[in-house]
C-alpha cells in the first residue's frame, strides 16, 4: 500500500508539468510510451467514470488523457487508496495498474511516468481544438466577448414581424403602414378681411396617411440587423370640420428605444398640406384651393402599433391685390393632441372615422 | 396655375383617379428581364376652379371675374415606364404623354389639350409626379404624389365612411 503511494505520487510529480502546461493537447512525443498511447484511446473515457478505472487513468496520463488520468489516480488512487483499496476491489487494483502501466511507460520512454495527483487547476477539456479553420470554437468567442464587455451574442434568430412588416418593427428593412390619427384640435382663423380678428373654436382632426419607412440608421446584432431609426416619405390626407381635407406630403422620422415589438419610439414628421375641399356657401362639400401650408408633429409611441402625438399646421394665405375679394384664402391653423396608430390595429382607424363624423357637427368660429 | 389674359394666376389643388395597364415587350417577346414597359392609362381629374374673365382683363380696371367652382377633365395618356432595376420593389421613371379635355378658364365648353406627366414610382405602388395640361390659354402644372389603389383605397373608404357618418356627403 505504502509502495502504491509513493509511486503514485512520484509519478504525480514528474507528470505535472505537462499537465499543466498542455492540459488538452496530446501530450509531448517523449511522454508518449506506445504501449500505454495504444490504451489510452480505449480506457481513457472509462477513466472519469469510476475510481475502478484508474489503470486508464494511468495509462492516459502518459498520453492525450492526461487529466482524465490525472483525475482518477487522484480519486481513487492517491486519497483514498488507504480507504478504497482495501474495501473496493476495483480501487485495489488500480495503484497496481498504475504502478505498472506509469513503469512500462517509463521504461519505454526513459522519462517519468505521466500522473498527477489531482488536476485541481487543469480545466476541464470543454470541446477538441479544431485541426482545421477556423481554430476558434464558440467557447473562445463567448471568451473573447466576455474579455471585451460585449453582450453575448444571439443564439436564435430574431422573431418575425407580423403582417409582413405592414406593421412597423425594428426586424423589418423597410416597411409600408398606413397610420390613422384621432385628435382634438383648436382651430384658428383669420376671420375677416377688413380686420385682424381672429375666429377661434374647438374641432376634431382626422387624419389618414401612408408612411414608408427606409432604414436610416441600422444596428447589427450578432448576424442579424435591426432598424434603429427610420425615415422616409409619407403623405395622406387630413380631415376637420367644415368638409375640409387637406392633402399633405412629406417626411416621417421614427427612432426606436429598442429591439423589441413593443420598443418606445420617437416619432417626428412634418409636410407641406394644401386645401382639397371645404364647405361652400351653400353648405355643399367643394374643391378649394389653396396655397401650399405646413404640418408637424412629434409623437411618443410603443413598437409601431401606435403613438400619442402633439403637433400643428398652418395654412398660409392667398390674398394678393389682384385676386378679387370672393377668393382670397385667409391664413388659419391648428393645434392638435391625440393618438395615431396603424389601421391593421383596427381601433385606430375606427376612432379616425368617429372623429371625422363627430367634427362634421362642429360648427366652426369662421367659415374658411 | 392660369397663364393669360383672362384671369389671375392663382394655386391650384386637384385629385385624380388613373387606371389603365403596361406590358413589357421585349420583356414578353425575347423572354429576358428588360426595363421598358409600356401602356396606356386613363384619368378623370377634379381641379380647384379658376378665377376669370371671358374677356381680356389687360386694362380693365375693373374685371368682370368668375369664380368657377371647379374644373374638370379627363386625360388619356401613353406610359412608358423604365424600371431602374428587377427588385422587387424598384424605382421606375414613369414618361406620359398624351391629351387632355378639359373645361378652359370660365368656358363651359370642352377643349382639347397637350398632357404630360413625368413621376418617380416604387414598384407600382406609389409615385411622385410633376404633370402638366396645356389648353388654350389655360396651363395648370402640378407636383404631387399618388398611391395604388390597394394602398389608397383604404384611406378613401375610411375618409367617405367618415363624412357619410357625419353627414358630409
Amino acid at each position: 500500500m505504502m509502495l502504491t503511494t509513493t509511486l503514485l505520487l512520484g509519478l504525480g510529480l514528474a507528470l505535472e508539468p505537462a499537465v499543466a502546461a498542455e492540459p488538452v493537447r496530446p501530450a509531448p512525443e517523449s511522454a508518449t510510451a506506445p504501449a500505454a498511447s495504444e490504451t489510452a484511446g480505449a480506457t481513457a473515457p472509462a477513466a472519469g467514470t469510476a475510481g475502478s478505472t484508474a489503470p486508464a487513468g494511468a495509462t492516459a496520463g502518459a498520453t492525450a488523457g492526461a487529466t482524465a488520468g490525472a483525475t482518477a489516480a487522484g480519486t481513487a488512487g492517491a486519497p483514498a487508496a488507504g480507504t478504497a483499496g482495501a474495501t473496493t476491489p476495483a480501487a485495489g487494483t488500480a495503484p497496481v495498474a498504475v504502478a505498472e502501466t506509469g513503469t512500462e511507460a517509463a521504461k519505454a520512454g526513459d522519462v517519468a511516468p505521466i500522473v498527477t495527483p489531482v488536476a485541481e487547476t487543469a480545466p476541464e477539456p470543454t470541446q477538441p481544438v479544431n485541426e482545421a479553420p477556423p481554430f476558434y470554437s464558440d467557447a473562445d468567442m463567448v471568451a473573447l466577448r466576455e474579455r471585451y464587455d460585449l453582450a453575448p451574442l444571439p443564439t436564435e434568430p430574431p422573431r418575425k414581424a407580423r403582417w409582413r412588416c405592414l406593421v412597423a418593427d425594428p426586424t423589418c428593412t423597410f416597411n409600408v403602414e398606413v397610420n390613422a390619427t384621432s385628435a382634438y384640435a383648436y382651430r384658428v382663423q383669420q376671420g375677416s378681411p377688413v380686420s385682424d380678428a381672429i375666429s377661434r373654436w374647438h374641432s376634431g382632426r382626422s387624419q389618414y396617411d401612408v408612411w414608408v419607412n427606409l432604414p436610416g440608421l441600422v444596428e447589427t446584432h450578432g448576424k442579424y440587423r435591426y432598424t434603429r431609426l427610420s425615415l422616409g416619405p409619407k403623405g395622406g390626407v387630413i380631415v376637420s370640420d367644415s368638409k375640409t381635407l387637406w392633402g399633405n406630403a412629406g417626411l416621417a422620422m421614427r427612432y426606436w428605444f429598442g429591439r423589441g415589438r413593443w420598443a418606445p419610439t420617437l416619432e417626428l414628421s412634418s409636410a407641406l398640406t394644401f386645401r382639397l375641399t371645404t364647405e361652400n356657401m351653400d353648405g355643399v362639400i367643394a374643391t378649394r384651393r389653396s396655397p401650399v401650408g405646413v404640418t408637424a408633429d412629434v409623437g411618443f409611441g410603443l413598437g409601431g402599433f401606435g403613438a400619442l402625438i402633439i403637433g400643428g399646421q398652418y395654412d398660409s394665405p392667398l390674398a394678393r391685390e389682384d385676386v378679387s375679394e370672393v377668393a382670397r384664402v385667409y391664413p388659419a391653423g391648428m393645434f392638435f393632441v391625440g393618438f395615431r396608430g396603424n389601421i391593421v390595429w383596427g381601433a385606430p382607424a375606427l376612432a379616425a372615422v368617429g372623429t371625422t363624423a363627430l367634427s362634421q357637427r362642429v360648427e366652426p368660429g369662421a367659415r374658411p | 396655375m392660369i397663364a393669360g389674359d383672362r384671369g389671375v394666376d392663382l394655386p391650384m389643388t386637384q385629385f385624380s383617379f388613373r387606371g389603365g395597364f403596361t406590358v413589357r415587350p421585349v420583356t414578353l417577346l425575347r423572354k429576358r428581364w428588360h426595363p421598358w414597359s409600356v401602356g396606356l392609362t386613363s384619368s378623370f381629374v377634379r381641379s380647384s376652379g379658376t378665377v376669370a374673365s371671358s374677356t381680356s382683363t389687360i386694362g380693365s380696371a375693373n374685371p368682370d371675374l368668375i369664380d368657377v367652382p371647379s374644373t374638370d377633365g379627363v386625360r388619356v395618356a401613353l406610359l412608358n415606364q423604365i424600371w431602374l432595376s428587377q427588385k422587387r420593389h424598384a424605382f421606375h421613371l414613369d414618361l406620359s404623354l398624351g391629351v387632355v379635355r378639359s373645361t378652359v378658364l370660365s368656358s363651359t365648353t370642352r377643349l382639347v389639350g397637350t398632357h404630360a406627366d413625368v413621376a418617380v414610382g416604387v414598384g407600382g405602388w406609389g409615385a411622385l409626379f410633376v404633370a402638366g395640361d396645356f389648353l388654350d390659354r389655360d396651363t395648370r402644372l402640378t407636383f404631387g404624389f399618388r398611391g395604388h389603389g390597394i394602398a389608397a383605397a383604404p384611406v378613401v373608404t375610411l375618409i367617405a365612411l367618415g363624412l357619410l357618418a357625419g353627414g358630409a356627403l
